[in-house]
């Protein structure tokens, strides 16, 4: 018994020893994927993953359309025009979204794979070796990219989906400061001043590591210090917002186009574009398709969404109307993407005008003088070959400021709901927004029934 | 031993008949045991090719007559293994008779060994070769349908080759194939994953899928085992949560060679096919079917009066089918071998179509010493299939002719294809070529040692390797050639290889009399890659020159990879007191690849016990009773076909920025992923009564799956949409009982009978947050708790809309005023408003309207034997099961130019009231063609599967030859069915055997046939 014992355990720990070395079978690879512990490993790893979370902005719930539609149509400005227009129309248009609204489903979506994706960038590419990379601040520039990107992220997701209005408010959004797992999915709401605050110091972390200014579809300082000017606005910083507007238009890297249409032209290559994101015939955009009438110029669209009698009225007489507006034959069409035949048409997500227009809102609203800021204003309106200001009063001031960013960024980004929800009068515009619970979204239920650590927004 | 014969003899039926013959002499003789060296009393003595024939007396003793030049004496007794003895010029023989094992003593093959069935605690059903051999179904899966109960076998479609869905005791898991693992000669193999017929840069071919099983030449096969239960199946883990199906190839045995030749020759038909519109009922049906939503009729210069082409007669066939195979078997003491060599081909009744295996095996045993033996299992196999789209794909022969005009001809005057109202005339669409070439080797060497006795140490290393060499070309005047230029053709393989070393240690412990203790322990390590690649061009000169050098433009290619590996340990203990208590545990540990890196090793245990009672004092003076054991069995096993990479983070590219491309996070991980398992329980009672005159089995089990896997919706703000994990349950509960006897028993005439029949309950007790999962396909089934996998959902058809004040009454309940559709009319289906809101909405109005699932299922085998003439009737039923029949559902309803069937003619119209069809309609207004309890038909068959003739020379003819036996036969296959099933075969399976969820969907499948076959058996 005793030798059998014995010839058993020789045998067995062979066995062992081949377990070991000749036969691990249990490491495996999938050659159609890296692991996230292979996804970045070298400089050029680096780089595509930061493409990764640049391309999020490029999706159908984000920049790629639903960004510069849901503000038009919330607030008045939009309509659809056939009734099999998807459903985020209807109830946009009355602004009784539903939860189980599948179109604000997917932008939530898509705003949140930019947060997590370019959180991956942040925990990825900062946990490279410095050495790997020939010119080191290269690592800190993809670096503060992805803060820029994830800073942009948040603040879309606050604007939708939170009290960005009310800085005291409990009701602001999950934030995605992690990579996304399993253990960490269940986020809870943060705060309004928390989600601020993470914002701020994203883009602060930007202006600090970006790289300069180079081509408007890449974050840049620039494009840091821009954001964070419309976010200071938001805050209601005046001071901050005046001064780093004055920083961006003091840049030598931008100035406004002489005229208007130049912009619309010249495209990427506009010289008061900021940040923009990209589109290509390869990477084509998805707003033309929905925006343009089957009869258009500028090829046959879908045409869901057209601008309403509200705008046109706006707009009326404006020398920017023939650039954001054509006329065809089934009704007047949004023009402002017109390349539907290639699908390059950029989305612009900052321009200079806009600094411009923030700065003379910050200034209006205490960081200045009236004098000061009608000066601002002036800048846009003499660019659109309108007649200048001439008020006096900062109230005055602030409404002609509100109807020059609805005039000039029309369809640009959605200002005209946001801007609406800040001068406090879009109960006014658009009266079926019966209560201040109206000013957001509600939270998808794709993300509020699995979701364990998140309450749904009062009122839906 | 003398006792236990001595009944036997008093309840065997002896004929024995002595004629007195000229010129005879007198042979005599003793029979004794070989085991004891007692005389065996009532020994049947006969003379081999006569009737001549006696019984040995109490003392074993015999005398007989026998012609002058003597002959040969057949010794046999019921229990005991036959003798056959040439007499020679001796006047005495005497001889000693071991006992038969196959009876009483019947070794059975489990996993890592083999035991006697008396010892088992497991249930484990068997099916010896011969039984299946000459069946001719390529692979050893088909034939083993309505064989075994529990074991549920659905063929997919009619392909020689195709597919088969096999389910052990119901399905276990939801979304992975149910299909068993199959191990030959200790190889698991490969068949889960391997892609077969769903290569193809455009998706494949409709549901149809390939079946590896049918590389493996089933006449090689000496035995199957089906492992069902915890105590038999657990030992191999993580994969025997379906059961286990061991194949024994056969192995040479010590003696003078033996030569097989077997030669089988017939044809098969393609099932009666419901009729279709001929050219005036189609021109009827149209034109009624345009007037009655207010469209005018057609001219009559719209249709050619003079054509009548019955298309479903025109792409089916007569096919053939032939198949030879050859053996020898034979060996010393020393070294033993079995080789083979096989072809089969088999045209299928679909033009088009067609398989053929070219197959040859070595099997080789060598014992060097008394300590030392090795040997191999070897086989090499090419398999030629030739397929069509089929399933509901617009380019499917089958598809295009049931909708093609009955009024387009064939051909054009100049001999080319003649243009059709569907995407290809029918007869060009058997003309595409798409060809799998497989090479497939499957092997193993292993050595034994026994250092020291009781002892055997076994290692063994072996692969499972398969190369799919895809060839296709549409030729230019089909759709699909077509498409993008002039022809369109693809080369494409997948290369899949499977490597397993593994290593066991038995030992038997001497324990006294009353004590048997064996012991088992193993490892194995086992990995699995496959790769594949394809590219296809267009562009040819001609249909000639087809080869991608000679194409102008490419059009795609593809390639992809993928692997896993499994480390397993595992043991066995049988221990049995008095060979009465049986006690058997085994546990197994797998560690997998698949598996998160906190779950990666998975534990199983069994434990299975048993009770002979019929050892015991109180029943061992019973005179009846042969053999009756109580099992009982309880056990964890696992699915591990969960994906390879599912566990882990993931990062994937596809995305691109500025021109540069991007990588993503594209699966989020799940560390503690893990397989399926199913908890088995079993209990069951094995009998043999009457000296084995009646003998059977009889189980009750309940299995229960839990960790399911399933995908779970995940917050968006995680960046991920939702993750795979662990959550489902599911049961399976049922019994199962097979019995076979031997209902005459006497010299000339033997007539066994021996059947089958389980009864299976399955219901999905859990999903993730009780949601319904849509199944595949085209939202004809739904995963529901509460209800069976494979149940089919939809809208219940209340009948007819028969007046107009009925549909007005209808639409005055409505909210909208309308009930079902605007354009609803008297002749339309009438749906249930289930929810009773007043309207028909696809939110409220469907339900589960029947499931996939049979109640009961089996086979039954009558056998007759008189003298050389063995007549055999196997049967095989199943009742209960439902199919949804899409086939019908568009070929019922005419909408449009497609042709229709023939019972179209009996449709709703104001003078033809009493119908369950509707009227005809162009555009179908009310969708009648939606989804409803109308395509729900009782799927329950019986049919003769096989009918068998044959007849054996006697001996005494072959006497002075070189020839050992001829056997001559005659079979039929599928040649009479009962059903109430409308559609052509009742055996379909439009989704294949991967697909679980939407089992028993008939989609324009290509169905089965009859077949007729002769052959001949040559022994040497």
């Amino acid at each position: 018994m005793k030798r059998n014992s014995k010839i058993l355990l020789v045998f067995f720990v062979s066995l062992s020893f081949y377990s070991c070395s000749l036969f691990d079978t249990l490491e495996t690879t999938d050659p159609n994927n890296s692991g996230s512990e292979n996804a970045v490993l070298t400089p050029q790893d680096a780089e595509s993953v930061l493409s990764g979370a640049y391309a999020a902005m490029n999706q159908d719930g984000y920049y790629s359309r639903m960004q510069v539609i849901y503000g038009p149509i919330l607030s008045g400005y939009m309509g659809s025009t056939n009734i099999t227009t998807r459903n985020i129309t209807f109830e946009a248009e009355t602004n009784t979204v539903a939860v189980e609204n599948n179109t604000v489903a997917n932008t939530f979506d898509d705003v949140y794979e930019l947060a997590n994706r370019s959180t991956n960038v942040i925990t990825l590419v900062g946990a490279l070796e410095d050495r790997l990379f020939t010119d080191p601040t290269r690592k800190v520039e993809i670096i503060a990219e992805a803060h820029f990107l994830r800073g942009l992220a948040h603040f879309d997701a606050l604007r939708f989906w939170g009290r960005f209005w009310d800085r005291s408010s409990d009701l602001g959004i999950p934030l995605r400061l992690e990579p996304g797992e399993v253990t960490n999915s269940d986020l809870p709401r943060s705060t309004v001043e928390e989600v601020y605050s993470s914002i701020m110091s994203d883009l602060d972390l930007a202006i600090a590591g970006a790289p300069d200014y180079s081509v408007s579809y890449f974050a840049s300082k620039l494009s840091a210090r821009a954001m964070k000017a419309r976010v200071a606005l938001y805050m209601e910083e005046y001071e901050m917002a005046n001064q780093l507007a004055d920083q961006v238009i003091g840049s030598t890297a931008v100035a406004l186009e002489g005229s208007y249409d130049d912009i619309f032209t010249n495209r990427l290559n506009s010289s008061e574009l900021i940040f923009a994101m990209f589109a290509s015939q390869i990477e084509g955009s998805g707003h033309s398709l929905f925006i343009l009438t089957p009869s258009s110029p500028f090829g046959q669209g879908r045409y869901d969404y057209a601008p309403t009698q509200a705008f046109l009225d706006a707009i009326d007489g404006d020398p920017r109307e023939s650039v954001s507006i054509n006329i065809a034959a089934e009704g007047p069409e949004v023009a402002k993407y017109p390349n539907l035949t290639i699908g390059d048409d950029p989305t612009y997500i900052m321009r200079l005008a806009e600094i411009y227009l923030i700065k003379a809102e910050a200034l209006a609203r205490g960081a200045g003088t009236v004098d000061q800021a009608r000066e601002a204003l002036n800048t846009i309106k003499n660019r659109a070959g309108t007649p200048p200001s001439t008020a006096t009063d900062a109230t005055q001031l602030l409404t002609e400021i509100q109807s020059e960013k609805l005039l000039e960024l029309a369809f640009e980004g959605s200002h005209e709901w946001f801007d609406a929800i800040r001068f406090g009068n879009i109960q006014t515009i658009k009266p079926s927004v019966t209560s201040e619970n109206f000013w957001v979204l509600p939270i998808p239920d794709i993300e509020d029934d699995p979701n364990g650590a998140l309450d749904q927004n009062p009122g839906y | 031993m003398k006792k236990f014969l001595l009944f036997c003899l008093a309840l065997t039926l002896i004929e024995s008949v002595n004629y007195g013959q000229a010129q005879e002499r007198t042979v005599t003789g003793k029979v004794t045991s070989v085991d004891d060296g007692e005389a065996l009393p009532g020994v049947n003595v006969v003379l081999k090719g006569t009737s001549t024939g006696t019984v040995t007396d109490i003392d074993g003793n015999y005398s007989i007559s026998v012609p002058q030049n003597g002959g040969t004496l057949v010794f046999s007794f019921i229990g005991l293994l036959s003798e056959e003895i040439a007499t020679g010029a001796r006047s005495s023989i005497d001889i000693q008779m071991s006992s038969d094992v196959k009876q009483l003593s019947e070794v059975v093959v489990v996993g890592y060994g083999e035991t006697r069935r008396k010892d088992l605690t497991g249930s484990v059903a068997s099916i010896r070769g011969e039984v299946i051999e000459s069946m001719p179904v390529p692979g050893i899966d088909q034939a083993l349908q309505g064989r075994i109960a529990g074991v549920n076998v659905i063929k997919a479609n009619g392909q020689p080759g195709g597919g088969i869905s096999i389910r052990v005791r119901g399905p276990a898991s939801i979304n992975s194939n149910n299909q068993p693992l199959y191990v030959v000669d200790g190889i698991p193999l490969l068949t889960d994953d391997v892609n077969g017929f769903n290569g193809g840069n455009f998706g494949g071919f409709g549901g149809q899928s390939s079946n590896t099983m049918s590389q493996i030449n089933f006449n090689d096969i000496e035995s199957v085992e089906v492992l069902k239960d915890a105590s038999a199946s657990a030992i191999y883990g993580s994969r025997a949560a379906n059961g286990v199906v061991l194949i024994t190839t056969k192995k040479g045995k010590a003696g003078k060679p033996q030569i097989d030749a077997n030669y089988t020759v017939g044809f098969q038909e393609v099932f009666d096919l419901p009729r279709l519109a001929n050219t005036a009922e189609y021109k009827e049906l149209l034109n009624e079917s345009r007037t009655n939503v207010g469209l005018a009729a057609q001219p009559d210069d719209f249709f050619d009066e003079t054509t009548d082409v019955d298309w479903q007669d025109e792409i089916f066939r007569t096919a053939r089918i032939e198949q030879f195979n050859l053996s020898a078997r034979g060996g010393s003491e020393k070294m033993n071998y079995f080789a083979s060599v096989g072809v089969d081909n088999q045209e299928g009744t679909l033009k088009g179509t067609d398989y053929q295996r070219l197959s040859a095996r070595l099997n080789l045993e060598s014992r060097a010493s008394d300590k030392v033996k090795f040997g191999n299992n070897l086989t090499l196999s090419y398999t030629r299939d030739r397929i069509q789209s089929n399933d509901n794909f617009i380019i499917g022969p089958y598809y295009t002719a049931l909708r093609a005009r009955p009024d387009l001809p064939v051909f054009n005057d100049d001999g080319t294809f003649a243009a059709s109202n569907t995407f290809d005339n029918p007869v060009a669409a058997t003309t595409y070529f798409n060809e799998f070439n497989n090479y497939r080797i499957i092997g193993n060497a292993y050595l034994e040692y026994e250092p020291i006795e009781n002892l055997k140490l076994r290692g063994s290393a072996g692969i499972d390797y398969v190369n799919i060499l895809r060839d296709m070309y549409w030729p230019s005047y089909t759709f699909g050639g077509g498409l993008f230029g002039f022809g369109y053709a693809e080369r494409g393989f997948e290369e899949a290889i499977k490597t397993l070393v593994d290593f066991t240690a038995t030992y038997n412990f001497d324990l006294g009399e009353e004590h048997t203790l064996s012991v088992l322990g193993g490892a194995s390590w086992e990995t699995f890659t496959r790769l594949d690649a394809s590219a296809g061009a267009t562009g040819f000169p001609n249909d000639i020159l087809t080869t991608l050098n000679s194409a102008a433009t490419p059009i795609s290619t593809t390639g992809n990879a993928t692997e896993w590996g499994l480390n397993s340990f595992f043991g066995r203990a049988s221990y049995s007191f008095k060979n009465r208590y049986l006690f058997n545990g085994t546990v197994r540990t797998d560690g997998s690849s698949r598996f998160g890196e906190d779950n990666q090793y998975g534990v199983f245990p069994s434990v299975g016990v048993g009770w002979r009672i019929s050892q015991e004092d109180f029943l061992s003076g019973n005179s009846f009773i042969d053999d009756l054991k109580l099992r009982a069995s309880w056990g964890l096993t696992g699915n591990n076909k969960i994906g390879n990479f599912a566990s882990l983070a993931q990062f994937g590219g596809g995305v691109a920025y500025a021109g540069g491309g991007g990588t993503i996070p594209s699966q989020v991980a799940n560390s503690e992923l893990q397989w399926e398992t199913t908890t088995k329980y079993d209990l069951g009672v094995d009998f043999s009564f009457f000296n084995a005159r009646i003998k059977g089995s009889v189980d009750y089990y309940y299995n229960k799956t839990e960790d399911i896997l399933l995908t779970a919706p995940l917050p968006r703000s995680s960046g991920f949409n939702s993750v795979s994990q662990n959550v489902g349950e599911m049961e399976n509960r049922g019994i199962e009982v097979e019995i076979s006897g031997d209902l005459i028993r006497s010299n000339d005439f033997i007539w066994t009978m021996s059947g089958n029949i389980a009864f299976n309950q399955n219901e999905v007790l859990k999903l993730v947050d009780g949601e319904d999962i849509a199944a595949t396909g085209f939202n004809q089934s739904i995963v529901r708790e509460g209800e069976p996998l494979g149940s089919f959902f939809g809208y219940v058809v209340e009948g007819i809309i028969q007046t107009q004040e009925e549909l007005d009454a209808l639409n005055l309940g409505s909210s909208t005023g309308i009930y079902q559709t605007s354009g609803t009319a008297p002749g339309d289906f009438r749906y249930a408003d289930l929810d009773g809101d007043g309207r028909i909405t696809s939110g409220g109005d469907q339900t589960v309207i029947g499931n996939a699932q049979p109640d009961f299922f089996g086979g039954f085998t009558n056998t007759f034997s008189y003298k050389g003439i063995t007549l055999s009737a196997f049967f095989q039923f199943t009742q209960g099961n439902e199919i949804f029949n899409f086939t019908r559902q568009e070929q019922a309803v005419m909408e449009n130019t497609s042709n229709v069937y023939a019972e179209v003619m009996n449709r709703w119209t104001p003078d033809n009231r009493d119908t369950d069809l509707p009227r005809v309609a162009a555009g179908d207004p009310n969708q009648n063609e939606r989804n409803s309890s109308f395509n729900v038909e009782d799927g329950s068959y019986i049919r003769l599967k096989t009918l068998n003739l044959s007849y054996e020379l006697p001996q005494s003819l072959l006497a002075n030859t070189f020839i050992r036996s001829i056997n001559v036969f005659a079979q039929g296959v599928n040649l009479w069915t009962l059903t109430d099933y409308s559609g052509a075969d009742p055996e379909v399976n439009t989704f294949g055997q991967n697909v679980s969820t939407a089992q028993g969907v008939d989609n324009v499948t290509y169905p089965g046939g009859k077949t007729y076959t002769f052959g001949v058996k040559l022994g040497l």
